[in-house]
């Protein structure tokens, strides 16, 4: 091996080469094949190391919640810790999560490319508008600082200040058409929705309101705050495609079509990770079936929500289609309710 | 699907070789993913696919520097034929080895693993590391070296190994 090549091709790739040094690796490379073979080499190594340790960033990320992190603190590498962490929750859970860890496996070989071909496929699968219910749970809120973190079973008085998205549930028509229906903590409902002409909402007292702007009652809806509702899936896949990272887990290099006989039931877990900059939910998370490309759970982490980042999952619950008078107000409140147009 | 799979690390280390900022090689390997499923049917099965796919990521990457002139130090255009057809003919071979590579990462010790950590997972600089580490940008540069040399050497010992056996 050439040390000074060697050399020159960690300038290079490190960003500290000056011009002339820069001319003298070009030059070195153009001198020979065995040179552009060493440089090849170099660079396979440098890209799989960038590879295989993203990959391990983001299981840490998983299995190490951001409460335990000390950022500050670089005394010791977060990357040991999280597989020791991993090797210790292994042993701890065996069978239980053998599943999961076959998941994990596949998942650390995939490659970021493949994956965004899958999600090509799965925009095409979900492009025809069907009638969906979600239940919603709310995981996590942390506050925006991301400092203070609470879990929803042990306080369960502190709310964020929109509706409590926890047991909501969202029936889902077409593009326009929603249902979303909050439970308070009295166990009354807080109703909002939109038929397609007409956008309302139903407090438990006061007036039926409604509008004619349909995105007038749409704010709680999750993710809402970057237009990733999910009313029209392909649209936010669409959105994921050009602001997330997407990794698909199992790689199996067997997922040439997805309407593939054999594939009955199998799942799989598409996870996008919001780049730098970019706005939204920091993951999306989302089971899908292997055979129909029908997503079956989206899962919304640190997802802007007024003033909190909330974890939420939203299960599908059936896909019955309720016809469109199940979309307007009406068919929600009494008739001796007054309603106001705004 | 399965042929892009298998190339797909090739690809992704020659966009590297021109386009080193991570995240911005990782926006261009998403782009010519989806052109290689795009154009899939005018690939001709009796060629080689690694080629195809590498002309493809060659056009891709000049159109990026085309939009984005801030590459202080870009090879030409004639050298970056020179560095397709190296990795058209050697990449495949050397890029199986890398599967060594988890394995062998693990033999590094503490700092050097946070080296690795901060440089690969969190896509910093040499700069920025060793404004965190209180080290030169050249000697944070140069451990990164050694460490590469390292994890080849540990890569050769298993594939010789596995040969051997």
């Amino acid at each position: 091996m050439d040390r000074e090549l060697q050399s020159l091709i960690a300038g290079y790739l490190d960003d500290l080469l000056t011009a002339e040094q820069f001319s003298e690796l070009e030059s070195r490379l153009r001198e020979s094949p065995g040179n552009r073979q060493q440089f090849v080499t170099e660079m396979l190594l440098h890209d799989r190391l960038r590879a295989t340790m993203m990959a391990e960033e983001l299981v840490s990320s998983i299995l190490i919640p951001p409460a335990t992190e000390s950022p500050g603190v670089v005394g010791r590498s977060r990357w040991l810790r999280a597989r020791r962490l991993t090797g210790a929750v292994l042993s701890l859970l065996v069978m239980g999560i053998a599943a999961f860890v076959i998941l994990w496996n596949g998942f650390i070989d995939t490659s970021v490319s493949a994956a965004a071909t899958e999600l090509t496929r799965l925009i095409a699968a979900n492009a025809t508008e069907t009638a969906r219910t979600y239940q919603i749970a709310v995981e996590d809120i942390a506050l925006k600082s991301g400092k203070k973190r609470r879990q929803i079973p042990d306080e369960k008085s502190a709310r964020p200040p929109k509706p409590p998205l926890d047991n909501a549930v969202l029936h889902v028509r077409g593009a326009e058409q929603f249902v979303l229906i909050h439970t308070l903590a009295d166990g009354q409902k807080l109703l909002t929705g939109c038929d397609g002409r007409l956008s309302w909402s139903i407090r438990p007292d006061g007036p039926v309101r409604t509008s004619r702007d349909l995105t007038r009652f749409s704010h709680d809806l999750p993710g809402h705050e970057h237009s990733m509702t999910f009313l029209k899936i392909d649209e936010t896949l669409q959105q994921l495609q050009r602001g997330y990272e997407i990794r698909v887990l199992p790689d199996d290099n067997d997922r040439d079509d997805l309407t593939a006989e054999g594939a009955d039931n199998a799942e799989r877990l598409l996870i996008a990770m919001r780049r730098r900059k970019m706005p939204g939910p920091e993951r999306v998370e989302i089971v899908y079936d292997v055979g129909t490309g029908e997503i079956r759970q989206i899962r919304l982490v640190a997802m802007p929500y007024g003033p909190d980042r909330l974890t939420i999952r939203m299960t599908l619950q059936e896909r019955t289609d309720f016809g469109v008078s199940f979309f307007e107000h009406a068919q929600h409140h009494g008739a001796d309710r007054t309603v106001i147009e705004e | 699907m399965r042929h892009w799979t298998l190339a797909q690390p090739v690809v992704s280390a020659f966009v590297m070789s021109v386009v080193r900022d991570f995240s911005e090689r990782d926006d261009i390997l998403q782009d010519i993913a989806i052109a290689v499923l795009e154009q899939g049917a005018r690939y001709d099965a009796s060629r080689p696919f690694l080629p195809w796919a590498l002309g493809i990521a060659q056009n891709h990457v000049r159109q990026f520097l085309r939009r984005q002139r801030k590459e202080r130090l870009v090879f030409g255009m004639d050298m970056q034929d020179l560095l397709q057809t190296a990795f058209q003919e050697s990449a495949e071979g050397v890029a199986e080895t890398l599967v060594h590579l988890r394995e062998c990462l693990g033999r590094l010790d503490n700092h050097e693993q946070l080296l690795c950590e901060l440089r690969y997972a969190k896509d910093l600089k040499p700069a920025a590391v060793a404004e965190r580490l209180g080290m030169s940008a050249n000697a944070v540069s140069k451990a990164l070296q050694r460490i590469r040399d390292q994890l080849r050497a540990c890569i050769h010992h298993k594939v010789l190994l596995k040969a051997r056996s």
